[in-house]
């Protein structure tokens, strides 16, 4: 349903019990929004994440492909624990990263991979980025821990 | 009936469908559908 040459896709995280799940508005399934060309992806997201679930604690875009017929930019959307209750919670299970050559994407890329690919973009940003530090607790900072950023393996 | 791709699902009559797919398709994926647009993907049910 969501169409347009520039749409986002979002993972909505969630702290609980020391462990982050995917608990957004569509489940189990990334959340799909609508860019249009007079549209700043960053606000967009962060308003309807705020109207949805509340003040999120980060927005942030980890990765684009293309994917949909369209350019899809993807964001991970960090709440606190207690935020929206509602919306069920799914445990993230870890992937391998979908690899590109030296010049060329990836030719098939999964959701999974992409989640892999925002939570270790995330573990990066926990460790190099002085607003993230600030803003994630230390059950997230345990968690990301596990994630290493790893260097582009294509070029010997 | 009309069901989104994100799972959100309304059903009921026309003038029902219309304006809750419209508020839901602004409010979770920031579209802006016309009543042809969610009626051309309503099932009869």
């Amino acid at each position: 349903m969501v169409e347009g040459p520039v749409q986002v896709e979002v993972f909505v995280l969630r702290m609980k019990a020391g462990r982050p799940e995917l608990a957004g508005p569509c489940g189990p399934d990334p959340w799909y929004i609508e860019v249009a060309a007079e549209d700043d992806p960053v606000e967009v997201v962060s308003r309807l994440s705020r109207n949805l679930m509340g003040e999120p604690v980060l927005v942030h875009s980890t990765s684009w492909r293309r994917a949909r017929g369209a350019v899809v930019l993807s964001f991970v959307v960090v709440n606190s624990e207690a935020q929206a209750p509602h919306l069920a919670g799914i445990p993230i299970s870890r992937v391998e990263l979908a690899r590109s050559e030296a010049t060329s994407a990836a030719k098939t890329i999964a959701a999974a991979q992409v989640l892999e690919h925002g939570l270790r973009h995330l573990a990066w940003l926990a460790r190099e980025d002085p607003i993230v530090i600030g803003l994630l607790n230390e059950d997230w900072k345990k968690a990301l821990a596990g994630y290493r950023p790893e260097p582009f393996r294509n070029i010997v | 009936m009309v069901r989104c791709e994100c799972g959100f699902e309304v059903r009921g009559t026309e003038d029902e469908i219309v304006p809750a797919l419209q508020k839901h398709a602004g409010e979770s994926h920031n579209m802006k559908v016309t009543r042809e647009q969610v009626l051309a993907r309503a099932h009869a049910i």
